[in-house]
């Protein structure tokens, strides 16, 4: 990136280190198993090679146990952000528990962390919801990806109402659909 | 000035991500520091966090860096020149925060990160 901050961002590479990373930590303290769903740019960045960086990790979580101190005990050895990876989006509109029931194996690590990521479909959804520029870009890239895999605009209103219980988009986001799903 | 949205979208993103890591006050204070150092680099980044502290401070701080010409926010850029609908590119226009306006920059909304 031309601009810069301090602040390192996250690509394929250093995603799958820290999730290394994250696993030892797990097993270091006997945490056990644990799953977690990446969602957002990171899982963009996890599937396809667009290049696509992005500043924290994204993830949903069913059950946190010791997740946390993990996180942190990471953060405190690779000198990284503490809130390199966190589950604030499950506080935001664009998340869903049904987000869970389409979620795709990515990979374990070291036989206790098992990463999932978020479906192509469900992440256009998530970002029709969100709305940011970010996701427009986003929706962009992904939708010539959702078009070969013979999903419609229709198929993604159907996914909006089972993960959010109403086919309500904002008015831009209906308009980035057309757009895009024409 | 042409705008790489892809890579504008991400640095306005990673600026939303600061505040919200930092707080108001700690990102004024950080950023300012990087500007004064020099450490900010592409005169759009310079101007966006310009524009950002003038924002957050609700005040213009005298900082002077303007982007060439107006740079439209993602969808109202993209909505003209996909369809030559102006209608995102108008609202936006009389909506416009105005410290970003002074820097250069046609948004009315702020992005927050989650």
């Amino acid at each position: 990136m031309p601009h810069s901050t301090n602040v390192p961002y996250l690509n394929k590479k250093n995603i799958d280190k820290y999730l290394n990373e994250l696993s030892l930590e797990i097993l270091r303290r006997g945490v056990g198993t644990t799953e977690i769903l990446v969602v957002g740019g990171s899982a963009i960045a996890l599937n396809h090679r667009f290049g696509r960086a992005t500043v924290d990790i994204d993830i949903c979580v069913q059950q946190q146990n010791r997740l946390y101190e993990c996180i942190i005990a990471v953060a405190e050895k690779e000198q990284i952000n503490e809130d390199w990876m966190n589950a604030d989006v499950m506080h935001s509109l664009s998340f869903s528990y049904q987000l869970f029931n389409g979620a795709m194996p990515y990979r374990t690590f070291n036989n206790v962390l098992s990463v999932y990521t978020v479906n192509d479909l469900d992440l256009v959804c998530m970002k029709l919801k969100a709305m940011r520029p970010k996701d427009g870009t986003d929706i962009l890239k992904l939708a010539p990806i959702l078009k070969n895999n013979r999903i419609t605009k229709e198929d993604i209103m159907i996914r909006i109402e089972q993960l959010y219980c109403t086919r309500f988009l904002e008015a831009r986001a209906i308009k980035m659909l057309n757009t895009t799903f024409r | 000035m042409s705008v790489n949205y892809d890579e504008f979208n991400f640095f306005s993103s990673h600026i939303a991500h600061e505040i919200k890591r930092l707080g108001n006050d700690e990102f004024v204070k950080k950023y300012n520091k990087l500007l004064k150092q020099n450490k900010i680099n592409g005169k759009l980044e310079v101007a966006y966090v310009q524009a950002m502290i003038d924002y957050i401070t609700n005040e213009d701080n005298g900082l002077k860096e303007k982007t060439d010409k107006f740079v439209l926010g993602f969808y109202a850029y993209f909505w003209i020149a996909e369809n030559n609908d102006f209608e995102e590119a108008n609202y936006d226009y009389e909506n416009a925060i105005e410290a970003f306006k002074r820097h250069g920059f046609i948004l009315s909304k702020v992005e927050e990160a989650v």
